[in-house]
């Protein structure tokens, strides 16, 4: 949120984009970069490119000048979306942040305003709407594409529209509960013993009314705790 | 005097996330004012279907079509068929997210030149159009090479599911028992077991996790028809 000085030059609004798509990502770097110069008052420059969440921070912490506005896609290798965007969130809590990705998932939309989201983008946008949500996130903190929208994040804030209340042990199960490891393994893994691994099996199954290793999966994809991964083969789960 | 007016390459584009598709589109015609071939977008889709009838109509065709697989309506797979089908020369560069060997070998089965993953960088790009239009194909490297001429050859054949196995994929996904699935597809427990160890046999996976997390993430089986979290 910056207030414009009273000066003759036209504030510079810098622009960070994390994305491993490259030709994705340089693409609409440079037609974010070319639409910005028909804006009478801004220029917009994306100043930073990064290819997952890791390149991203660290370009931010050795930057001279730190962006305003961070565009995350949430499908990445390595540090997903969501990591990502708690991570930036916790160092440089003033930066603007949009999330930018395919999923038109409202539990994804949710998860990413909970994690200090300023606005959560699809990529079938246009580019006048990510430039007018660019604009929106500097001048005023936040981007709403319609007073839906507006409503929703406001009920978020609110916390009158929540995640599934889910502990950070049972969160460490749904993330290896989505790989071919055995449970044994599981719990290997996780440092603890296959009883204690059954416990939070069973705490779930029941918190959440299923049966099967498979629904708890897919809860895990539907609600972004294991965002779906577009980029690789199904076998096995990267990590 | 030679003639010296550059060659214009005019490129269709299917791609339905408008921002992605305008961003390469940008990225070619910026990339292409270093080359000796100007290119030209002349067509943008948003749908595979939109991309047909566009084709039908225009004067001239292009010269080079790049085609997104995972599309709603009519996917990058089924709109490659109908392309060969209606142009048969019409030279084709699948372009898509998916760095999936399963993927590539449908594409190419279908009669695509050429195969572009998302995140290969702008002058990949530009050299899988700039090949494809000059000698009528692109592979990244030696390997996709050698296994573009394998299915065309006829040695590697994808993997194809039949009708009951992808029936079967969104039950794969629910809470329900394989027991419970059989009674909901009025079919017998032994049947539905032999749906599974083909369809783990195809797809290269050992669990029905596994097999579930494969489905939603290569778009087989649509997130929304799983059961709501």
């Amino acid at each position: 949120m910056r207030i414009p000085l009273t000066s003759t030059e036209p504030p510079t609004i810098r622009v960070a984009y994390a994305d491993d798509h490259a030709i994705v990502r340089e693409g609409i770097s440079s037609l974010i970069t070319r639409r910005s110069l028909l804006l009478p008052n801004e220029t917009i420059v994306v100043d930073i490119q990064a290819s997952d969440g890791d390149d991203l921070l660290s370009q931010i912490e050795s930057a001279t000048h730190k962006p305003d506005v961070c565009l995350l896609d949430i499908s990445m290798p390595g540090r997903n979306g969501f990591d990502t965007m708690l991570e930036l969130k916790r160092r440089w809590p003033e930066m603007g942040v949009l999330a930018f990705t395919v999923f038109d998932i409202e539990h994804y939309l949710v998860r990413m305003m909970i994690y200090g989201a300023n606005g959560y983008m699809l990529k079938n946008c246009s580019t006048d709407e990510m430039v007018a949500a660019i604009l929106s996130v500097y001048h005023y903190g936040v981007y709403y594409p319609d007073s839906e929208t507006m409503h929703l994040y406001e009920a978020i804030k609110n916390g009158k529209v929540g995640l599934p209340a889910i502990t950070y042990k049972e969160m460490e199960l749904l993330k290896l509960v989505c790989t071919e490891m055995t449970w044994e393994e599981i719990a290997n893994r996780l440092e603890v013993s296959e009883e204690a691994v059954e416990a939070y099996r069973t705490n779930l199954y029941r918190k959440l009314k299923v049966n099967t290793r498979t629904a708890l999966a897919m809860f895990a994809l539907q609600t972004g705790i294991v965002p779906i991964d577009i980029n690789r083969h199904g076998n096995p789960i990267h990590y | 005097m030679r003639n010296s007016t550059p060659t214009t390459i005019r490129v269709a584009y299917a791609d339905d996330h408008a921002m992605v598709r305008e961003g390469l589109c940008e990225l070619l015609t910026k990339m292409s004012a270093r080359t000796e071939e100007k290119i030209e977008v002349c067509i943008q889709a948003s749908t595979g279907l939109e991309l047909l009838e566009k084709l039908e109509k225009a004067k001239e065709l292009p010269d080079v079509c790049l085609l997104d697989i995972h599309m709603p309506g009519l996917n990058g797979f089924d709109t490659m068929v109908e392309l060969r089908k209606r142009w048969q020369h019409l030279r084709v560069l699948a372009i898509t997210v998916f760095e999936n060997e399963h993927h590539l070998i449908r594409m190419i089965a279908r009669g695509a030149d050429g195969f572009i993953v998302k995140n290969n960088s702008g002058e990949q790009l530009l050299k899988g159009v700039l090949s494809v239009y000059n000698t009528g194909a692109y592979y990244a490297d030696q390997a996709t090479m050698k296994l573009a001429h394998a299915v065309k050859t006829g040695r590697i054949r994808e993997p194809r599911l039949t009708q009951l196995e992808q029936d079967f994929l969104p039950f794969v996904c629910t809470d329900l028992t394989y027991d419970e699935i059989a009674e909901k597809m009025g079919t017998t427990r032994p049947s539905i077991d032999g749906l599974r160890v083909s369809l783990f046999r195809k797809l290269e996976v050992a669990t029905r996790t596994a097999l579930a997390v494969y489905g939603i993430k290569t778009g087989l089986i649509p997130l929304e028809l799983t059961p709501a979290a």
